[in-house]
C-alpha cells in the first residue's frame, strides 16, 4: 500500500524518469526545417544589401558605358593624331637605320666584352630600360627598331609588348653574339627566330590597335582637364528621382505606455519614394536645390511575443479558446467606444477590426477598460509625407563627371497616415494613427555623383542621410524619430 | 528527450513543439556547452526550459484555490507492477499545466519548493499546495484507472 507522498513519486519517477519514446520522424525533418529558415532569412537579409549596392554599382557602369561610346562615333581628333603620330614615326624609321645601327652596335660591343655572364644582365638591363623604348611599324613587313622619346606610352599591356619582343630582337642578338664568339648555334635556333618574327608581326597589329585606343584615352584626358578649367556657366538644372531608401525606426516610449505595447518589429523596410527637383547652380562651385518629394515610412508591430501582465489566461487555456492562446496578447484599450492599440510609433485608434481577429476582454481585474486582440496578425503604420528640402551643395569635382557634398533642412507635411493589418486575409486597413504631427522637420547629408551622358543631361545617384529632428508623434508618451538612407537616383536637365 | 518532452506536455503534439523548440535551441548554443556536466544533462535542462518557457507565455495565473490536505484513495502493490510507462504518462498529461509543471520539476529534476517558484514565479506555498494537488490527483487516477483493471482481473 502508498500511504505517503515519497512512494507516490518513487512510483512514476521509477516507472518514468529513464522512459524514453521515439519522436515522429517528421518532426527530426521539422527541425531541419526551421534550422534552413534561419540561415535563408540571415541570407535574405545579406542579398538585399547586395542588391542595393548592385544597382548603385550597375548606373555607375551604365554611366561610364555611355560615357565612352559618344567618343567612339565622333573620332575626328583622334584620326587627325594618328596620322600625325605615324608622320612622326615614319620620319623616325627613316633616321633609323643610322640609328639602330648606331644604338644597337655599342651595346654589342659592350656585351660582346662581358661574355658570357653578361648575357643575362644586359637582358635585364634592356627589359627595364624606359628611355630605350622601340616602336615597331610594320610599314614593309621588315622589323626595324627605333629609339623613340615618345614618352607618353603609358599602357601597360603595350609596354608588355614592346619589352617582349625587345627581348626577342635582344635574343638574335645575342645569337649574333656567339656568333662572333665563333658559336655555330645558328641552325639550331632559326626555327625559334622564325617563329618570334611570325608573333611579332602578330602582335604589332594589336600594338597599333592600342595605340589607337591609348590616343583617344589620352585625347579623354585632356578634353576632361580642358573642361575642368573652363567654369561653367550660371543655370538651372530640372531633375527627375526615384528614392530607394531604407528606414530604420528609432523610438522610445514611456514605460507605462511600452508595458502594453504591441511588439516592434525591427525589420527595416526598403521604400521606395521620388519627386521632382530643381537646382540652380551659381557660377562658382555652390548650388541651391529644391524640389518636391514623395516619401514612405513605416512602422510594423506584430504579436508574436507575449506580454505575461497582460495575461491571465489560465481561465482560457481550459475553455473554448485554449487553442488560440499562443497569439492572443496584443494589448488594447477599449474607451469611450474606441479601441486603441499602443505602438512604437504612437496610439492606433481602430475602427475596423481585422478579419482573423477577435476582441477578448482582459482578464485583468483592475483596469476592466482593457481588452486583448485575439489575433496573429501583423500591424503596419503607414506615414506618407510629401517633402520640400533645401539643400546647398558644393561641387568636390565639376567635369563630365562630378561630385558633390551636400546638406540641408527637408520640411516634411504628411500627406497620408494608415494603419493595416496584415494577414492570410491580406492587408486590411483597420485606421489610423493618432496624434500625427502635420508638419515635421528633418536634414540631411550625402554626397551626389554625376555623369554627364551630353551636355544637357546628366546622371545622379545620391547617397543620403536624413535624420528627423522631433519626433514625428506629438504624444508625450513615444518618441518617433526614425532616420533612413536612401539613394536618390535619378536624370537631370540643364537649361 | 522525446519522453521528457511528452511528461512536460498535454498532447504529443505539445511536446514534439518542445521538442523541435528545445533542439533548435541546443543547436544554437551548442557552443556555450563548457563540458561541466554531461551532455544529456545539458540538453535535458533546455527541454525543461523550454516547456518552462511554454508554461510561462500560456498559463500565468495565480491559484483561485488553496488546496489543504487531500485524502485520495490508496494503492496497493498490485495495481503498482500492472502499470506500465505510457499509463503513467497519460495520467501525467492530463493534468492541468501548472500542477503538471510542479510535479515534474519538484519529482523529475529534484528541485525544491524554492527553486520552483522562482522558475514558476508563483510562491513558494503556490508550489506546495500545487504539488499536493497533484499528487492527489494522480494518485486518484491511478486508482480509478488500475484499480479497476485490478478489479476485473481479480473477479
Amino acid at each position: 500500500m502508498i500511504k505517503d507522498n515519497n512512494q507516490l513519486d518513487d512510483l512514476f519517477r521509477s516507472k518514468l524518469d529513464d522512459f524514453e519514446q521515439e519522436p515522429p520522424a517528421y518532426v527530426w525533418s521539422r527541425i531541419q526545417e526551421q534550422q534552413a529558415g534561419n540561415k535563408r532569412r540571415m541570407l535574405f537579409f545579406y542579398l538585399k544589401g547586395a542588391g542595393v549596392a548592385a544597382a548603385v554599382l550597375l548606373a555607375f557602369l551604365l554611366g561610364w558605358q555611355l560615357q565612352q561610346q559618344p567618343e567612339n562615333l565622333a573620332p575626328v581628333l583622334t584620326d587627325h593624331q594618328v596620322q600625325s603620330d605615324e608622320k612622326t614615326s615614319q620620319s623616325e624609321s627613316s633616321d633609323s637605320a643610322t640609328d639602330t645601327k648606331e644604338g644597337t652596335l655599342p651595346i654589342q660591343e659592350s656585351t660582346s666584352a662581358e661574355q658570357p655572364s653578361g648575357l643575362a644582365f644586359a637582358e635585364s638591363g634592356r627589359g627595364k630600360s624606359a628611355v630605350e623604348k622601340p616602336e615597331t611599324i610594320d610599314s614593309n613587313n621588315t622589323i626595324e627598331f627605333q629609339i623613340t622619346a615618345n614618352a607618353d606610352a603609358s599602357s601597360h599591356g603595350r609596354q608588355l609588348d614592346t619589352e617582349d619582343s625587345e627581348n626577342r630582337k635582344q635574343e638574335t642578338q645575342q645569337f649574333q653574339l656567339l656568333r662572333l664568339l665563333h658559336l655555330e648555334l645558328d641552325d639550331s635556333f632559326k626555327e625559334q627566330a622564325q617563329l618570334a618574327d611570325l608573333r611579332r608581326k602578330q602582335r604589332e597589329t594589336a600594338t597599333q590597335f592600342n595605340t589607337f585606343e591609348q590616343n583617344q584615352i589620352e585625347e579623354n584626358a585632356r578634353l576632361l582637364a580642358a573642361n575642368r578649367m573652363s567654369e561653367s556657366p550660371a543655370g538651372w538644372q530640372l531633375g527627375a528621382m526615384l528614392t530607394p531608401g531604407v528606414s530604420v525606426n528609432q523610438s522610445s516610449q514611456s514605460q507605462n505606455y511600452a508595458s502594453s505595447m504591441a511588439i516592434p518589429d525591427s525589420k527595416d523596410k526598403l521604400q521606395v519614394g521620388g519627386g521632382i527637383s530643381i537646382e540652380y547652380k551659381t557660377h562658382k562651385r555652390w548650388s541651391v536645390q529644391s524640389g518636391v518629394y514623395y516619401s514612405k515610412l513605416g512602422q510594423t508591430s506584430s504579436n508574436q511575443s507575449f506580454q505575461p501582465e497582460a495575461l491571465y489566461s489560465d481561465v482560457v487555456s481550459d475553455g473554448a479558446l485554449r487553442g488560440e492562446v499562443a497569439y492572443f496578447n496584443t494589448a488594447v484599450a477599449v474607451k469611450s467606444g474606441e479601441m486603441l492599440m499602443n505602438t512604437a510609433a504612437g496610439v492606433v485608434a481602430i475602427d475596423r477590426l481585422p478579419t482573423n481577429a477577435r476582441l477578448s476582454s482582459g482578464f485583468e481585474t483592475l483596469a476592466a477598460d482593457d481588452g486583448i486582440l485575439l489575433t496573429q496578425t501583423e500591424f503596419e503604420q503607414q506615414f506618407e509625407y510629401i517633402e520640400i528640402p533645401l539643400i546647398l551643395r558644393y561641387q568636390l569635382i565639376d567635369a563630365a563627371f562630378e561630385l558633390q557634398v551636400l546638406g540641408g533642412l527637408n520640411t516634411s507635411v504628411l500627406v497620408g497616415n494608415n494603419a493595416y493589418a496584415n494577414s492570410e486575409y491580406g492587408n486590411e486597413r483597420i485606421g489610423e494613427t493618432r496624434d500625427m504631427n502635420a508638419v515635421n522637420y528633418s536634414t540631411s547629408f550625402g554626397f551626389g555623383l554625376g555623369y554627364g551622358l551630353s551636355n544637357k543631361i546628366s546622371l545622379h545617384v545620391e547617397p543620403q542621410l536624413r535624420y528627423f529632428m522631433g519626433s514625428l508623434n506629438s504624444n508625450s508618451n513615444v518618441s518617433f524619430k526614425p532616420y533612413t538612407i536612401g539613394v536618390y537616383t535619378g536624370l537631370s536637365y540643364q537649361f | 528527450m522525446y519522453g521528457v518532452c511528452l511528461r512536460y506536455s498535454k498532447d504529443e503534439t505539445e511536446a514534439e513543439d518542445n521538442l523541435q523548440e528545445g533542439f533548435l535551441k541546443v543547436f544554437e548554443k551548442i557552443g556555450s556547452f563548457r563540458h561541466e556536466g554531461s551532455f544529456e544533462g545539458w540538453v535535458r535542462r533546455i527541454m525543461v526550459n523550454a516547456a518552462l518557457e511554454r508554461y510561462r507565455k500560456n498559463h500565468l495565473m495565480h491559484p483561485v484555490e488553496d488546496m489543504g490536505v487531500f485524502d485520495g484513495p490508496e494503492l496497493n502493490e498490485q495495481i503498482i507492477s500492472e502499470m506500465s510507462a505510457k499509463d503513467l504518462m497519460k495520467i501525467i498529461n492530463e493534468l492541468p499545466p501548472r500542477y503538471r509543471m510542479v510535479f515534474n520539476l519538484y519529482v523529475f529534476e529534484g528541485f525544491n519548493h524554492k527553486e520552483i517558484a522562482e522558475e514558476m514565479k508563483i510562491s513558494v506555498g503556490t508550489s506546495k499546495s500545487n504539488l499536493a494537488r497533484a499528487r492527489a490527483i494522480l494518485q486518484e487516477k491511478v486508482v480509478k484507472v488500475f484499480g479497476e483493471i485490478a478489479n476485473n482481473y481479480s473477479a
